[in-house]
């Protein structure tokens, strides 16, 4: 009886680690100086990325690729491709809203891993688009919470200047993205992503080179959809 | 099997030349004579979203007749180990020296295969591409994918030949209009003894 009485106890333990933690209220100036680094977790100018990474993906499968992503916070667009070490590029893709693949081969052909892909980019270099649902502090850290439809993100900041950003569906963990060190030019040189779901992954990226570019010269420039080798679009969701 | 415009083409190019690489029948011939070799590269990727070429630089060992080594020193540490038809790539990773799924990828495979064709003196070995000798302006191998998927991948592969007899000191790979990949070697060994451990071996 009394074992039985544990498992309860343990489920709430499995739960606690699994869904949303509690915000504790904090003070209007210490919300102010949360929110604040909250902010610098994502670019505020458009940027090009050049990452290595390294995917272990299920059925204990590894894959290296090198990254490049043009992200312009300004108007939320990105473009990016995906290429072996060789230099030939796998995937190519654009998002605004939808996301608009240019080239697409071998593994990277599905449009859902476009969409997912794409996602998770935004979801590293954005900034949420709507206000703050609660700041203050939890168990990961100091937070700032965006909760919109099914979806919560949690964006927790480090006094060593490493963040993390968590992605609620449901109240259940989907993306959790951790910078896990950042350079003296305030770009994370690393940076881990998980995802959890129906499709669980993992993403190591390496900074190989980082850079603020022109508004012009950002992923806003052309719009791919007059491309006419765009291979097709789906809505980002 | 060359075709008759390719033809037509190799003698109209033979009667430009005046190199070693007088027609395709000399460069495959001076191939033919080569057993192994070894170079160091520098791989320079343009595309329109790099504001600057992505320059990655290694070595790499060839020996007769299929076995090749190309590694990567920067920016990514990585081995690439083509042996007996056998495909394998290791990567630098937190961990040390780990194995990489997608080396098995087809398009990988496609162009390592086709490397050691090349370093063969055979051009025309792999029914999906069309090979010509390009007499200016430089002398040159273009080899043009035939198959509708390989095309998608691959606009066109361009060997630039070296005045040193077999040897190809210059590779563009071009997978688009504003898209390439330019292999560019130096420091290249011919007939040199390799051991058969840095096929297999990390």
């Amino acid at each position: 009886m009394g074992r039985l009485a544990f498992i309860p106890l343990l489920l709430l333990l499995i739960i606690s680690c699994t869904g949303m933690p509690s915000i504790r209220d904090e003070s209007p100036e210490r919300r102010e100086r949360i929110l604040a680094r909250c902010r610098e977790t994502s670019i505020s100018r458009s940027c090009r990325f050049v990452h290595s990474i390294e995917a272990d993906l299920q059925g204990n499968r590894k894959g290296f690729v090198i990254g490049i992503s043009v992200a312009d916070p300004a108007s939320r667009t990105l473009e990016s491709a995906i290429m072996s070490l060789e230099g030939i590029v796998l995937f190519q893709a654009r998002y605004a809203r939808t996301v608009s693949v240019s080239r697409a081969i071998d593994l990277f052909s599905s449009p859902s891993f476009a969409q997912s892909m794409m996602k998770d980019i935004a979801l590293i270099f954005f900034a949420p688009e709507n206000p703050p649902t609660a700041i203050g502090s939890s168990a990961e850290g100091s937070t700032c919470r965006f909760a919109t439809g099914e979806e919560t993100l949690d964006i927790i900041w480090h006094p060593d200047g490493s963040w993390k950003k968590i992605l609620y569906r449901n109240g259940k963990r989907v993306r959790s993205i951790s910078a896990l060190s950042i350079n003296e030019r305030g770009f994370p040189a690393e940076i881990e992503l998980e995802a959890r779901g129906d499709y669980r992954y993992t993403l190591y990226l390496k900074l190989i080179s980082a850079e603020y570019t022109t508004a012009g010269a950002s992923a806003g420039k052309k719009p791919l959809s007059n491309n006419s080798r765009m291979l097709y679009s789906i809505h980002a969701g | 099997m060359i075709t008759a415009i390719k033809k037509i083409m190799v003698i109209a190019a033979a009667l430009v030349l005046v190199s070693w690489a007088d027609n395709r029948g000399d460069v495959e011939q001076a191939a033919q004579k080569i057993t192994s070799i070894n170079a160091e590269f520098t791989q320079t990727k343009k595309m329109e979203l790099l504001a600057r070429p992505l320059v990655s630089t290694g070595k790499f060992y060839y020996r007769q007749p299929g076995s090749l080594r190309w590694e990567y020193t920067s920016p990514v540490q990585s081995v690439l180990m083509l042996h007996s038809g056998s495909l394998h790539r290791y990567i630098k990773t937190r961990q040390g020296f780990v194995e990489d799924d997608t080396a098995k990828l087809k398009s990988m495979a496609v162009v390592l295969t086709e490397i050691t064709s090349w370093f063969r003196g055979t051009f025309d070995a792999n029914p999906d591409f069309e090979a010509r000798l390009q007499a200016s302006p430089s002398k040159a191998i273009i080899l043009t994918p035939k198959s509708p998927g390989l095309k998608k991948i691959i606009s066109s592969i361009e060997l630039q030949l070296s005045d040193r007899p077999g040897v190809i000191h210059r590779v563009v790979i071009r997978e688009g209009e504003k898209n390439l990949t330019i292999l560019e070697f130096r420091n290249i060994g011919i007939n040199a003894e390799i051991q058969e451990e840095l096929f297999t071996q990390l």
